[in-house]
């Protein structure tokens, strides 16, 4: 959030002063062509000025002058300053005194125009009178006698004129007037007068004119007018200059902008750049700790199950610190962590490198040291190496010197870790050794210690009473009612989870504590359905039946109560020994006569034998669930719950299906002519009977 | 007498080496002809006035060195005009436009008989609606100015383009003056006999004529009519009263009646008129025959414009 606000900051400055710089640019452009364009105007006017003061004494030096080039000049001059005072930079309030002073000038040069066209005027008339003094001067020699005072007379008007023309002077022309009316006194013949009245014409022209002649050149010759427009011209640039100055400081006012964009843009740069660098360094931090041990540094159980499998021949170095809770409690965790930080680095033998080394921290004080290709003996041997340098070596804690002893196991076998683990446990017992290498015996020994266990169990279940029967509904898919219970038998444990039979039976069976059990499991049911309707079973093994004492104790119950034993139905699991059918027989006849009924428990799994069931005088037969779950998609399954029951009926059995689980199985099973169903669907084991 | 005679003579040597009229260019470089050959057809086109009686042509026409030959020129509804209508020929070369040069330009000049409505009594827009109208014109607009829409702008600017082309190169005179062929023994008399007495003074330049006002009757006095449009209707200068702009003489055998109040129908009377008001002297006969035939030779040839397709 933080970095997409500077980013939006940094974008307005650049745009801002992008603009700026377009706005600058404009502003710039437009001025300088404008400037230019003034100070072009002001020049043609300053230059025409020039140029017309020159061709004015030009036309009034030269009798027949080409006029072209005056014309042409004024026009220009008019055009000029009609631009000026047009132009958009003089309508900007800054110029408004050059502006005014232009206007205030505009008199002058409509005077100054205007004053050229009556100057034009007057000197057409002025050369054309003295075109006349020239060519028809010569007459007055034909006209006249040789030595007429008109002769004299008419020569001194002309150098009169003459010279005043010359001199530019009007005062050489005080007497001319005179001399002219003296021409007109002399008697003249016809041809004389003509001669004399033109004369006269022309004299009087110039001697009338003269003067306003002489003052018009005079006036266009001294003409302020250049001079104001000069002043404006300088008045107009010193105003530019300060627009240009106002220009300068805005160019350098964007510089510095653009600048501070620029620096800005580069800091948010180089910030992400090292955000970017921070978050890579993070993700790796994190790829390593989901592969590693923080404390160590060594790879973790989970790169363990990733790496082992990739390792071609591995061999497995198990690692546990003995007593290291010792070791915490005593000198703290933090010594403790210490240690084994220091233990990490202490097993990265250089002996191992020859056998791709992995090296992992499994948590707590559990080391592991993958080895690939090496064989047992010198993997023994290696853990020995390690496991003496380890106790031969002090860690030094804040000045103490501590030894550690290690306990190694060796293994090259899959599961490596439960192994490692079993081989471990086995070596602990041992007490004298530190290098163990595991071997399938140990397995047995397990096997051993876990049967020892599970009979402290039992042993201790029935000393506390937590044997307990559980009681499963049995459904008649005939009748659609709950008829029948089957009890099972759990263990309660101390911390409240149950134990079922898998978990305890097997080995109970091997030991006497199963006389036991079955005696708890027979009096506890019947004592439960003595005063409830329904029918209920209990289970029994074959081999139960040849276990004289354990049929004593089964007889004695159903001697205790006659009457309950009437609804008991006694559920025979078959089992893989054969075993003497006459005794079976026997003893089924025998629990018959008490009302007993009898059920072949799980048939059609594994060994059924069909002959030999039909041997037995039994009352019901429970087809096995493993049947049972599969007959939908199973047709060969079908098949042969469908043999089973035909069997059944044939010998006019009862059929109980176990594993029912919905209503189409039900459906389905009903349909088949199966008898009771049994199963999560009709109702779970629980120790309560609706 | 001897002295005054050398002082005469000094003056004539000044007179007879200016060289004061300049030819024509026999060729204009600064032409478009499309944008000029469509300003050829406005100028004869009766559209860009209010009864489409009159174009620019009715009064400055082709066939009679670009001017009128009627004493006034006729605008809308016959209404007569003020003054003579002076030749549109070598134009471009005035100094300024109309007998009182109140136009600076052509382009200003070409604004005003437009909306004179004694003239053709037009305003823009509606000129600009009729021209819209017409397909031929528009489609000849669009190939000149690339745009859709004709304008009042564009019409002048072509109508000033047309007149930039309206010259007449090649008179006689020109190529004397460049020296190609010789003029007549009469003609050069002529010729002189128009510096010695005066009229170049005020007829000179390339247009002989047209860059300078002059009043009418600077020696004689001349009749004054306030219904002549003079110089002092625009300066309000009391000198400027009966001044005009020198006219050109260019083409002047085609183009009678002259003066601005069409006063002479001669040339021999205007000869004769402008000896007496301005130069104040009687010419002589055989002057005015020589200047004349020196006049003759002023006509230039028909603008090539007008025979373009």
């Amino acid at each position: 959030m933080k970095f997409n606000f500077k980013a939006l900051i940094s974008l307005g400055f650049g745009i801002t002063s992008l603009m700026l710089l377009a706005y600058f640019y404009l502003l710039q452009r437009d001025f300088s062509s404008e400037y230019k364009g003034v100070v072009g105007e002001f020049h043609t006017l300053e230059s025409s000025f020039g140029q017309l003061n020159y061709e004015i004494l030009q036309s009034s030096l030269f009798a027949y002058h080409n006029q072209d080039e005056i014309a042409a000049r004024v026009n220009r001059i008019e055009y000029s300053f009609k631009a000026l005072k047009k132009s958009a930079i003089l309508q900007q309030p800054q110029y408004k005194e050059v502006k005014a002073l232009l206007e205030s000038t505009n008199s002058a040069v409509e005077d100054y125009t205007g004053g050229i066209n009556h100057y034009m005027m007057l000197n057409a008339g002025f050369k054309n009178s003295f075109v006349f003094l020239s060519t028809h001067a010569e007459e007055s020699v034909e006209l006249f006698p040789p030595h007429a005072d008109i002769h004299t007379a008419i020569h001194h008007i002309s150098d009169t004129f003459s010279l005043a023309r010359r001199m530019l002077d009007a005062d050489y022309l005080t007497t001319v007037s005179q001399q002219i009316d003296q021409l007109k006194k002399i008697d003249y013949n016809s041809d004389q007068i003509e001669f004399v009245d033109t004369f006269i014409l022309h004299a009087r022209f110039i001697a009338n004119n003269f003067p306003d002649y002489i003052d018009s050149l005079n006036t266009l010759l001294q003409a302020q007018t250049e001079l104001r427009i000069s002043d404006a011209q300088k008045l107009f640039v010193k105003v530019a200059q300060a627009d240009v100055k106002t220009l300068d400081q805005l160019a350098v006012i964007l510089f510095i902008i653009i600048i501070g964009a620029m620096a800005l843009i580069t800091l948010l740069f180089f910030q992400s750049d090292r955000e970017n660098i921070r978050l890579q360094r993070l993700q790796k931090e994190l790829r390593h700790s989901l592969s590693h041990d923080q404390l160590t540094g060594l790879f973790n159980r989970f790169s363990l199950d990733v790496m082992l499998p990739k390792v071609e021949a591995p061999v497995l170095l198990l690692l546990n610190v003995d007593r290291f809770k010792h070791v915490n409690d005593f000198y703290g965790t933090q010594t403790g962590d210490a240690i084994l930080g220091e233990l990490a680095s202490l097993i990265q033998l250089p002996m191992l490198d020859n056998y791709d080394p992995l090296f992992f921290h499994l948590g707590g004080d559990d080391f592991g040291i993958v080895l690939n290709g090496v064989d047992k003996k010198r993997a023994i041997q290696m853990a020995q190496i390690i496991a003496t340098s380890i106790q031969s070596y002090p860690f030094i804690m804040d000045e103490i010197e501590i030894f550690i002893t290690v306990a190694i196991s060796v293994n090259s076998q899959a599961p490596y870790l439960e192994n490692g683990d079993m081989a471990l446990k086995h070596l602990k017992e041992l007490h004298n050794e530190n290098v163990i290498c595991f071997d399938e015996s140990m397995h047995l020994k397990e096997k051993a210690r876990h049967n020892l266990a599970t009979m402290r169990i039992i042993k201790t279940a029935i000393e506390r009473n937590s044997v307990v029967p559980y009681f499963q509904p049995l459904y008649n898919l005939q009748t659609e009612k709950i008829e029948k219970y089957e009890a099972l038998i759990r263990v309660e444990l101390e911390n409240g989870s149950l134990l079922y039979p898998d978990d305890f039976l097997g080995v109970a069976s091997q030991t006497t504590y199963y006389r036991e059990l079955t005696r708890i499991m027979l009096e506890k049911t019947l004592k439960r359905f003595q005063n409830l309707p329904y029918r209920f079973s209990v289970n029994l093994s074959m081999k139960d039946m040849m276990d004289e004492s354990l049929v004593a104790t089964l007889i004695k119950a159903l001697e205790a109560d006659r009457e309950t034993a009437k609804r008991l139905d006694i559920e025979l699991l078959e089992s893989e020994e054969l075993f003497d059918l006459e005794r079976v027989i026997l003893f089924i006849k025998q629990i018959k006569s008490y009302g007993c009924r009898i059920a072949i428990d799980d048939f059609g799994s594994g060994y059924s034998n069909f002959a030999y069931v039909a041997a037995l005088p039994i009352d019901i037969l429970k087809i096995d669930g493993s049947l049972i779950r599969t007959i939908h998609e199973n047709p060969r399954n079908l098949q042969t719950v469908k043999t089973i029951i035909a069997f059944a009926k044939n010998l006019q059995l009862d059929i109980v299906a176990e594993y029912v689980e919905d209503e189409a199985m039900a459906q389905l099973l009903a349909d088949l002519g199966v008898t009771y169903g049994q199963g999560y669907h009709f109702g779970k084991p629980t120790q309560t009977i609706i | 007498m001897k002295q005054v005679v050398l002082i005469l003579l000094l003056f004539l040597t000044t007179i007879l080496m200016a060289s004061s009229i300049r030819p024509l260019p026999q060729q204009l470089d600064d032409i478009n002809i499309a944008k000029a050959t469509l300003g050829k057809k406005l100028f004869s086109d009766t559209i860009l006035s209010e009864d489409k009686t009159i174009s620019c042509h009715s009064c400055h026409n082709f066939n009679y060195g670009g001017a009128d030959p009627r004493k006034v020129s006729l605008g809308i509804n016959m209404n007569a005009g003020n003054i003579q209508s002076p030749t549109v020929y070598n134009a471009r070369y005035n100094f300024k436009q109309f007998w009182n040069g109140r136009a600076n330009t052509l382009l200003d000049q070409a604004d005003g008989p437009v909306h004179n409505p004694m003239e053709m009594g037009m305003d823009a827009t509606v000129i600009e609606a009729r021209l819209n109208k017409d397909i031929a014109y528009k489609r000849a607009f669009k190939a000149v100015y690339g745009s859709s829409k004709i304008l009042y702008a564009q019409v002048l600017d072509a109508i000033v383009e047309f007149e930039m082309a309206l010259v007449t190169p090649n008179a006689k005179f020109d190529r004397f003056l460049r020296g190609e062929i010789s003029l007549s023994e009469q003609e050069m008399n002529g010729y002189i006999a128009f510096k010695k007495r005066g009229c170049i003074t005020c007829h000179n330049g390339i247009n002989i004529g047209s860059n300078a006002f002059q009043k009418m009757g600077l020696f004689h006095p001349y009749d004054f009519n306030v219904s002549y449009p003079d110089r002092y209707s625009v300066t309000h200068k009391e000198y400027d009263k009966n001044v005009f702009k020198v006219p050109t003489l260019r083409n002047i055998v085609l183009t009678a009646p002259y003066f601005h109040d069409a006063s002479a129908k001669t040339l021999e009377e205007a000869i004769k008129t402008m000896a007496h008001h301005n130069l104040g002297v009687r010419m002589k006969q055989k002057d005015i025959d020589t200047i004349i035939l020196f006049l003759k030779t002023l006509t230039g040839e028909r603008p090539s414009i007008l025979d373009k397709k």
